[in-house]
C-alpha cells in the first residue's frame, strides 16, 4: 500500500477551497481486506484523503516552506459507504490559518450523494512542537504530492501568464 | 482459502472483557511499504492509521459481544481524535478501547493508544453494524462469507486456548 489518497486536484482557490478526486478500484489491494467479501473504502483512509486536500490547500498558502502535520479531527462523520467503482470527490476550505495551525472543513461526495463531513486541524511542527527536531528538508510536501496540481491553473500563474 | 493480510492496523489481541473493553497492540516495522510514503526521511505511523487501530480494535469488540451478528462495521463519527506524539518504526503500540454503549445496530466507545507510557492518540467514536441483507435479502450469501472470513481473521488475531472459537 502507498500513501497517496487523492488522484488529482480540479480546482485550486490559494489559501481559500480546493477541490480534489480520488476514483476507487478493486486494483487497490487493501479494499480486498476491508471487507473479505463486499470490499468498500475504509473511513479511515477517506478521512486521510482529506487530510491530503486540505493538507496541501494549507500548504500551498505559504508556499509549501511548513511542515503541515495532521494535529487533530476535530470530527469526521459518514453518511454512506463508497465501493470499487465509485469515484469521489473532496472538498476542503480554510476556517482560519494562522503561523502555528490552520483549520479546515470539508465535504466528501460521490454523484450528488454526501458521503461524510470532516473537519481538521492542522500544525506546522517546526512552529509548534518546541524541543523536537525535525529533518530541515520538507518531507511533507514531495515532488508526488506537487503533481497532484498538474491540471490546477493557481490563480496568481494565471495573472502573470496574462500580464506577458 | 488462505487470507492475505493488506489492511489490518492491529497485530495481537491482548484482552478482551465482552461489552466493556479490549487492548490491542500493533508493531511499526519499516516492512510496511506506505510507511515509504509517510514520510520519505520521516517514518512514522499515519495518523488515520493510528484511528484506524481503534476502530478495529472496537469492532473486534463488537464482533465478540454480539457474537458474530453483523458482517458490516464501519466507522460512522469519530470527534477530538488527537495526536500527542509520533509512532517510528520499532515502537510497539497497545490500545485501549472502552465501549460506553453497544446496542444492536450502533456503538460508541472512548479509546487511546498507549506506546512506553507516552499516549499517542485518543478519540471519542462511534460504529454501526448491519447486514448487507437487511437492504437486498439476495447478499445473505455475501454476508455470510464475510462472517465466516472475519471468524478466521479473530483465531490468528486472539490466540486464547480459553476462548471456546479457538477449540477444534
Amino acid at each position: 500500500m502507498r500513501w497517496i489518497w487523492i488522484d488529482k486536484f480540479v480546482e485550486f482557490h490559494s489559501g481559500q477551497s480546493a477541490v480534489a478526486v480520488k476514483n476507487v478500484t478493486l486494483a487497490e489491494e487493501h479494499l480486498h481486506d476491508h471487507f473479505p467479501g463486499f470490499p468498500v473504502m475504509p473511513e479511515a483512509l477517506m478521512i486521510e484523503a482529506m487530510a491530503q486536500t486540505a493538507g496541501i490547500l494549507v500548504g500551498e498558502a505559504n508556499r509549501f516552506k511548513e511542515k503541515v502535520i495532521l494535529a487533530k479531527i476535530k470530527k469526521a462523520v459518514f453518511f454512506d459507504y463508497v465501493k470499487p467503482g465509485d469515484t469521489i470527490k473532496l472538498n476542503a476550505k480554510i476556517d482560519s490559518i494562522a503561523p502555528e495551525a490552520a483549520s479546515t472543513s470539508g465535504r466528501i461526495t460521490c454523484e450528488d450523494k454526501l458521503i461524510a463531513e470532516i473537519d481538521l486541524i492542522f500544525s506546522h511542527i517546526d512552529q509548534n512542537l518546541a524541543g523536537k527536531e525535525f529533518p530541515e528538508e520538507n518531507f511533507v510536501f514531495t515532488d508526488t504530492f506537487k503533481s497532484l496540481l498538474r491540471d490546477v491553473v493557481f490563480s496568481d500563474d494565471k495573472q502573470n501568464s496574462e500580464a506577458k | 482459502m488462505a487470507e492475505i493480510m493488506r489492511f489490518i492496523l492491529i497485530d495481537k489481541i491482548v484482552s478482551l472483557e465482552t461489552g466493556r473493553e479490549i487492548k490491542a497492540v500493533k508493531n511499526v516495522s519499516l516492512a510496511e511499504e506506505y510507511l515509504a510514503d509517510h514520510f520519505p526521511i520521516f517514518p512514522v505511523l499515519p495518523g488515520v492509521l493510528l484511528l484506524q487501530g481503534l476502530i478495529e480494535s472496537a469492532s473486534w469488540l463488537v464482533r465478540k459481544t454480539e457474537n458474530f451478528a453483523h458482517s458490516m462495521i464501519l466507522l460512522e463519527q469519530a470527534r477530538n481524535v488527537k495526536y500527542k506524539s509520533f509512532l517510528a518504526p520499532g515502537s510497539q503500540i497497545e490500545y485501549t478501547v472502552q465501549a460506553k454503549a453497544i446496542e444492536e445496530d450502533i456503538s460508541t466507545f472512548i479509546g487511546f493508544g498507549l506506546s512506553e507510557g507516552q499516549r499517542i492518540v485518543e478519540a471519542r467514536f462511534g460504529l454501526r453494524h448491519f447486514n448487507l441483507a437487511a437492504q437486498n435479502s439476495a447478499m445473505a450469501a455475501v454476508d455470510a462469507e464475510i462472517i465466516e472470513n472475519m471468524k478466521k481473521r479473530w483465531k490468528i488475531l486472539f490466540r486464547n486456548p480459553e476462548d471456546s472459537l479457538n477449540k477444534p
